[in-house]
């Protein structure tokens, strides 16, 4: 592996900004706790809602947000491992310090 | 009167409806009475004085008011009541949901609209970084980092969205449910001073049948009409307004498809790929 070394101080800057996505992560977790006793409660809407459609669609609508929720987690993971991976190539300390791309793709592979 | 769950619906309208029938079976009752005593009066004065009863005026009166009071207006009255306790039952469930609960998940929806996105959060991240870092690896990154944000502020928006389509079935419903309870103690009432109004025997022959049974139909229409307002508001919201549930369900309004937008294999292996990476100079 390449030594660039010049590149350390600013490879670490990385790092650091590698953790706005674990902010990003936390907050996607603690959304999905938020919304988590309204998803798929359609039936609280009433009899006359489950005629006319709305709770249906706010089932549909709840259920696609709350996998949306785990699937934005996921993403903000991959991208914080990503970045620190790439900043660990970059500085080339040593071969184990990049992630395995075969470690690293199925945790973008959301869907 | 403060109704907010479908409880509290239940038990007022349990409680009207048992003081309703009540104070009706004592105005029937009373009225029973009243016609009775006549008949009383009159077994005995024809006992005593007249045996040509069919011209007694006063017999006459009382015979008709009794055949009046049992054949037409009891029965009349006791067929409406069952109906009208059947029909605001029906209405009762009809209207049925639980608003509280639809209000506590539009109150999450808000709280994570507000908590999840900050307007221009990423814009600052990603200046800070392209200070440091340039070349096609930072172009992937940023590509995807906005892309990311993107998908953050539609999440955002939709949760807005959501939120208020929730709180406004839960506010209608509960709007709904006040003016049931309204419309039935006004009916209530008003059929209540028409029995109070039979003092008399002769007034039972006034005795204002029609006005029963146009109470009765009114107040029926009224809560006819109040759930066809929360049906049309529901159609409304599920498929026809602008900001629509369906709009929401087919990810057609805020998160497109309603799905998180991965990040492409390309874009992925350009980031990690140190290769491409150009530090920026000190």
């Amino acid at each position: 592996m390449t030594d660039r070394g010049s590149f350390r101080v600013q490879s670490d800057q990385l790092r650091a900004h590698a953790d706005y996505w674990t902010g990003k992560a936390a907050q996607a977790d603690s959304a999905r706790t938020t919304i988590e006793p309204g998803v798929g409660m359609g039936v609280d809407f009433g009899y006359l809602a489950g005629l006319n459609g709305v709770a249906d669609n706010y089932d549909e609508w709840t259920n696609d947000m709350y996998a949306a929720l785990s699937d934005a987690a996921a993403t903000f993971r991959y991208l914080n491992a990503a970045l620190v991976s790439a900043a660990n190539d970059y500085d080339g300390a040593d071969d184990t310090s990049a992630t395995a791309m075969s470690e690293l793709d199925p945790m973008n592979n959301v869907r | 009167m403060t109704v907010q769950t479908f409880e509290d619906l239940q038990s007022t309208m349990e409680g009207t409806f048992q003081g309703f029938l009540d104070d009706v079976y004592d105005e029937l009752d009373r009225i029973v009475d009243m016609l009775n005593g006549a008949s009383d009066l009159l077994s005995t004065a024809v006992s005593v004085i007249n045996p040509f009863d069919g011209i007694n005026p006063f017999s006459s009166t009382v015979k008709r008011a009794i055949d009046k009071w049992n054949d037409e207006i009891l029965p009349e009255t006791e067929r409406r009541l069952a109906e009208l306790v059947d029909n605001v039952w029906d209405a009762i469930g009809d209207l049925a949901g639980r608003p509280l609960d639809l209000l506590d998940y539009s109150r999450a929806f808000n709280e994570v609209k507000a908590q999840i996105y900050t307007e221009n959060d990423m814009a600052q991240q990603l200046v800070l970084v392209s200070g440091f870092w340039s070349g096609r690896a930072w172009e992937n990154y940023e590509t995807v980092a906005r892309a990311q944000d993107e998908a953050v502020r539609d999440f955002s928006l939709a949760m807005d969205a959501g939120g208020t389509l929730t709180s406004g079935v839960a506010n209608q419903i509960l709007s709904l449910w006040s003016e049931l309870v309204e419309e039935f103690l006004s009916w209530g009432s008003d059929l209540l001073r028409i029995f109070a109004s039979a003092t008399e025997v002769d007034s039972i022959l006034t005795f204002e049948t029609p006005a029963i049974l146009t109470g009765a139909a009114t107040i029926w229409q009224n809560i006819i009409d109040l759930g066809t307002t929360l049906t049309n508001y529901l159609i409304e919201q599920a498929t026809t307004g602008a900001n629509s549930w369906q709009q929401l369900a087919n990810g057609a309004r805020g998160l497109p498809q309603n799905q998180w937008p991965m990040v492409r294999e390309g874009n992925s292996d350009m980031i990690n790929d140190a290769g491409e990476w150009t530090p920026q100079s000190a």
